[in-house]
């Protein structure tokens, strides 16, 4: 298991668990639609290695590489 | 009757600003960029008999951003009749979220899915009927850009009913959240917005928390519920909730949408646009394209005919023409001919062609350049790049209380500060907006080339390293500024993470970017006609008249005028940086009208034409013995450099001319923040000034250690103090002052 700011470029994974609870970044990431078995696609990192771009329920997300280490993935 | 009031909801980037437009036919700014508004709007429908509110765009009704307090404070307060929820047909799972969130406040509401043109062109097929009975509300699907489908949301509006919520949530859930439920107190406006604060209590909402904290029967039972929650389902409330409405989204949607394979131009786009390797090549062809195609095209290109002095045709280009032609002969030239025609005074014609005419002409001839440049950044902007940009450079800029998005005023400011203050507007995240307007100006405009040509040639004798020394103060200005503001407390305003939403790519139509640029240019053209022109009228007051033994009188010689005795009066001021005269300190006030006067003016108290263009060896030589006088005529190259940097860097980074002023009013919204910006300005360039005068001049040797000298160590060690002080451990408060909003 890793966090989601660990994936490699174009793979596709499954959300298991989003951390940072009462954390206000870990209810807008559920909001957003980052929630347990959650397929996310990662696009690419930004040209100065942060922040990420992610695919998530059919839309292009960006988040910071320290945000995107609240979830983990398979 | 009275009207009814509809108010539009949904996610940023739906097309709710362009929505709100067509119902009500006003102007307002659309752009694809998430963000776009940040209050609410109101406005009245042009064909029915509603009031209709344009609510900012978000993505759920949790408590962290400004927009969503206003938006949640405004559906509990019971002001709108109908809820209308837009949402983007092409991206349906994340705005149903918020729909489902809105199911809540069992309120009449409409969906109307937006931007079925782009769902058909991408091959995908939406069953509204279907949708429309998961939801249990109205589904109409309308093209806002296009303006199709409007008589079909004008009848789903006026016949919109109340959902029903049941279907939702499983029935241990309802009981539990019905339980909380009972317990809010009466006064909250209806029983929807009774639930909707159930609900958020169960998920351990701050706000309401806060709200209610001397009700402990009701924290109580909210508690209880959570608990009761993850007792039964294995996870917290705040996931529970969130998982259930994302899973009814997949339930409903395999029910009523069919997907095709093809994938999305703008993942195809972004493939090369956002490529490692080339996305900043890219980013800065595009750039230049911007920069140097407004400045070449205004600037450069030869494209409008006149007759020179010999009655020779010639071709001059946009500015030169607005300048020298329109400005300077047409206008100057027919005031003055009717004022003579009507044998009017001297002074009047001085009045309003020295003054008036010249005063406000200088600023209108950057319109121009402000139109080119907004028609390129509008158009960048609409089609989705510029939030691309903020993905590309966000990692350097955050690192000085920045992001990505403030790198396009900075790039505008090089040309003129008014248009680069103005384009903060698209910058939603408001402390990086704050630090971006106070530190812009920095970046030495177009207007302030002339004072560093005049001190290159004066006193620097064309050194090479000059001008490359001077940007690199104005970027460590910038870097500096923001080290020090993002580690205080009132640049720390909770804002949502950045977590944003990268939009598809629209091709903007031409109409919506005339409209952004002529919605812009208008308020610069007023701001011309009404500030600056005040400034202008009393500054030519001030320079044309003079205080003697017979009272108030005209006076040709600048030497005797007023702001010559206001400027002798407060010279002092700048005796410790070196050039204590009035003769400087007359150039540095009238720099604050533009900062093109500082050369002109220091060209006319120093006796010399004013029609100086700062490179003249004249000028040089008058500048340079200047400066030797203020020192005792010693004029050795290294005391005049430091006279020269000095003055120099108070005129490049103290307060902007007059209209960037205005503009930074306006873009901050506030009279104390424009005020703090101004001595923020102030000091900094003081200090700076300071530092290569006493500090500079005592290493050099040309400048004696005195009181002065020890004050700049202490104002330099002060600065990278404030700089590289440790943050304070930033603690999670969730206290949204919404005053501020």
């Amino acid at each position: 298991m890793i966090t989601l700011n660990r994936v490699k470029q174009g793979a596709i994974v499954e959300v298991v668990k989003v951390n940072g609870e009462g954390s206000s970044l870990r209810r807008r990431l559920l909001d957003m639609g980052i929630t347990p078995k959650t397929k996310i696609k990662f696009l690419r990192t930004a040209p100065l290695g942060d922040p990420i771009e992610i695919v998530v329920r059919g839309y292009a997300l960006t988040l910071r590489k320290e945000d995107a280490m609240l979830v983990e993935v398979i | 009757m009275s009207k009814l009031t509809v108010a539009l909801m949904g996610n940023q980037n739906c097309g709710k600003t362009t929505l709100f437009n067509v119902l009500t036919g006003s102007n307002q700014y659309v752009g694809n960029w998430p963000g776009v508004t940040v209050d609410r709007v109101e406005g009245l429908s042009l064909e029915k008999d509603w009031k209709i509110i344009d609510l900012p765009g978000l993505y759920s009704l949790s408590p962290y951003s400004p927009e969503e307090i206003v938006t949640r404070d405004f559906l509990v307060s019971s002001e709108c009749d109908v809820f209308l929820n837009v949402v983007d047909g092409s991206h349906l799972e994340r705005a149903l979220s918020l729909s489902i969130e809105l199911l809540t406040f069992n309120k009449p509401m409409v969906i109307a899915v937006n931007m079925m043109d782009i769902v058909k062109s991408q091959g995908i097929q939406i069953d509204l009927d279907k949708l429309s009975n998961a939801l249990g509300v109205e589904v109409v699907d309308i093209s806002a850009s296009n303006k199709e489908g409007f008589e079909k949301l004008y009848k789903a509006v006026e016949n919109a009913k109340a959902p029903l919520d049941r279907q939702i949530l499983s029935d241990d859930v309802f009981a539990l959240i019905t339980k909380v439920e009972d317990k809010v107190s009466e006064h909250v406006s209806y029983e929807g917005a009774k639930r909707f604060i159930a609900l958020s209590l169960i998920q351990g909402d701050e706000v309401y928390e806060k709200a209610y904290q001397d009700n402990k029967e009701l924290i109580q039972t909210a508690n209880d519920a959570a608990k009761a929650i993850t007792d039964s389902y294995g996870i917290d409330s705040q996931e529970f909730f969130a998982k259930r409405r994302y899973d009814l989204i997949d339930e409903i949607l395999s029910l009523c949408r069919v997907k095709s394979k093809k994938k999305s131009i703008s993942q195809l786009i972004d493939r090369v646009v956002l490529n490692r390797i080339l996305a900043l090549p890219l980013f800065f062809i595009v750039m230049g394209i911007v920069y140097f195609g407004a400045m070449y095209f205004t600037s450069y290109l030869d494209i409008i005919p006149v007759t020179n002095e010999d009655g020779e045709r010639e071709f001059t280009n946009i500015t030169d023409y607005l300048n020298d032609n329109f400005f300077g002969d047409i206008v100057s030239g027919s005031v003055s001919s009717l004022l003579e025609t009507m044998q009017a005074p001297a002074w009047l014609n001085s009045f309003l062609v020295d003054g008036v005419i010249s005063g406000v002409g200088a600023v209108l001839g950057f319109l121009p350049q402000i139109i080119c440049l907004f028609l390129f950044l509008s158009f960048l902007e609409q089609s989705g790049y510029m939030t691309r940009v903020a993905f590309i450079l966000d990692d350097i800029f955050r690192r000085f209380g920045l992001s990505g998005r403030n790198f396009i005023p900075m790039v505008i400011a090089t040309g003129c500060g008014v248009p680069a203050l103005m384009a903060h507007k698209t910058i939603d995240n408001i402390n990086e907006r704050r630090i971006g307007l106070i530190t812009t100006n920095f970046i030495p405009c177009s207007a302030k080339l002339p004072i560093m040509t005049m001190i290159f040639a004066s006193v620097f004798d064309g050194a090479w390293w000059f001008g490359p020394f001077v940007y690199f103060i104005s970027i460590l200005s910038i870097v500096v500024t923001g080290l020090i503001l993002r580690k205080n407390q009132a640049f720390k305003e909770e804002v949502s993470p950045f977590v944003m939403e990268i939009p598809d790519y629209h091709l903007p139509t031409i109409r919506n970017i005339f409209k952004t640029v002529f919605e812009r240019c208008k308020a610069f053209v007023i701001k011309a006609g009404t500030v600056i022109l005040l400034v202008v009228i009393a500054v030519w007051f001030l320079s044309n008249f003079s205080i003697g033994s017979h009272g108030i009188a005209m006076t040709d010689n600048v030497d005797d005028s007023v702001l010559a005795v206001i400027g002798g009066a407060i010279a002092f001021i700048f005796i410790p940086v070196g050039f204590g005269s009035w003769q400087a300190t007359v150039a540095v006030i009238n720099g604050l009208l533009a900062k093109e006067n500082v050369v002109s003016t220091l060209a006319v108290v120093l006796g010399l034409n004013e029609d100086c263009d700062g490179s003249e060896t004249e000028l040089a030589n008058a500048i340079s013995n200047y400066f030797a006088s203020l020192h005792g005529g010693v004029s050795s190259p290294a005391l005049l450099g430091v006279i020269g940097l000095s003055f120099l860097s108070f005129n490049l980074w103290s307060t902007p001319c007059v209209a960037a002023l205005a503009a930074m009013k306006r873009q901050l919204g506030s009279t104390k923040w424009w005020l703090f910006a101004i001595a923020y300005m102030s000091i900094w360039s003081y200090s700076i000034a300071l530092i290569i005068f006493r500090l500079g001049g005592y290493i050099l040797g040309v400048v004696p250690f005195d009181v002065y000298t020890v004050i700049a160590i202490v104002v330099l060690l002060a600065i990278i103090y404030l700089a590289v002080r440790p943050e304070k451990k930033n603690k999670v408060s969730m206290v949204i002052n919404s005053k501020i909003i």
